[in-house]
């Protein structure tokens, strides 16, 4: 029985670490919706997402897997297509690069600390990113109505 | 205009993706500590074993890149801080684990996503094992 309890306790702490990143998250997506904060940031990262050919409104996605982890990525994005139309090409665009780089923070601080060189770390992990999210997005065709968004009311 | 509402709404989206994501974070991780438990993890992790000297890593490294792939960061690092590795060796760990971890249920995040986790999965550790024998060809 201890081991169950043990499990159930680590479950819920992993549950708890990703609650306390998310929900705060969360709110400053909200925050800079309401502020229009959000068209400043997204308009300072369009090159980046012209370079990537995503649409206009996913490339933020990116930033906040990037910074903050693949799953509160996955949850930015997740959102995104409740308020925007995001085609499904830029969602695998943004997969592919996150895959390899996110979190980039927290696992980078990790290493460091058992005794890594996070010169190399950094620039294998944003290297593998931009090659294969180049690549990709290069062999990959859009189709018509990609890259083209309707915003959708809040219910 | 931030008001009270912004903040109930952002703390709203947060309670309600993290139910989402629930619903495959938790089956998944019950059935990779069902994994470990059983010792079929370390049965993959000893046949990986020649595929180490490639990247100029011990044999014993092996479960520590295994239990990285797939249990997460934390599994990897809590095997490497058992076995005796050099600053070079360290880093190239450090680089394909960063790269590649916690494939199983990341892969179930991307596939939440509508995204093939194949493809998640074939990018992560192909690009986890060049980094890694790149850098052991440049600086080891």
């Amino acid at each position: 029985m201890g081991g169950i309890l043990d499990l159930l306790i680590n479950l819920l702490g992993f549950l708890w670490s990703i609650a306390k990143v998310l929900i705060p998250i969360m709110i400053v997506i909200e925050i800079f919706k309401d502020t229009k904060l959000i068209d400043k940031i997204s308009d300072y990262f369009n090159p980046v997402s012209k370079f990537f050919t995503l649409s206009k409104t996913s490339g933020i996605s990116l930033l906040f897997g990037m910074f903050f982890g693949l799953t509160i990525g996955a949850g930015a994005i997740l959102q995104s297509i409740k308020d925007y139309d995001v085609d499904k090409r830029s969602i695998f665009l943004i997969s592919m690069f996150l895959s390899p780089c996110h979190a980039i923070f927290e696992d980078t601080f990790i290493m460091w600390s058992v005794g890594a060189n996070i010169f190399p770390l950094l620039v294998a992990r944003l290297g593998s990113a931009i090659i294969v999210t180049f690549i990709l997005s290069r062999l990959i065709k859009k189709e018509p109505g990609d890259g083209i968004e309707v915003i959708r009311g809040r219910d | 205009m931030v008001t009270f509402d912004t903040i109930k709404r952002g703390f709203k989206n947060g309670i309600d993706t993290l139910i989402e994501l629930s619903k495959i974070l938790v089956p998944v991780y019950i059935a990779v500590e069902i994994l470990s438990v059983s010792g079929l993890l370390n049965i993959l992790a000893e046949f990986f074993k020649p595929v180490m000297s490639i990247l100029g890593l011990p044999g014993e490294a092996s479960l520590v890149i295994i239990l990285g792939y797939f249990l997460g960061t934390y599994a990897g690092l809590g095997a490497l801080a058992a076995i005796d590795l050099n600053g070079i060796q360290i880093t190239t760990i450090a680089i394909m684990l960063s790269i590649s971890h916690s494939l199983i249920s990341e892969s179930a995040i991307v596939k939440k996503l509508g995204v093939s986790a194949g493809a998640s999965i074939a990018v992560r550790v192909s690009f986890s094992i060049l980094a890694g024998f790149l850098h052991y060809r440049i600086f080891g």
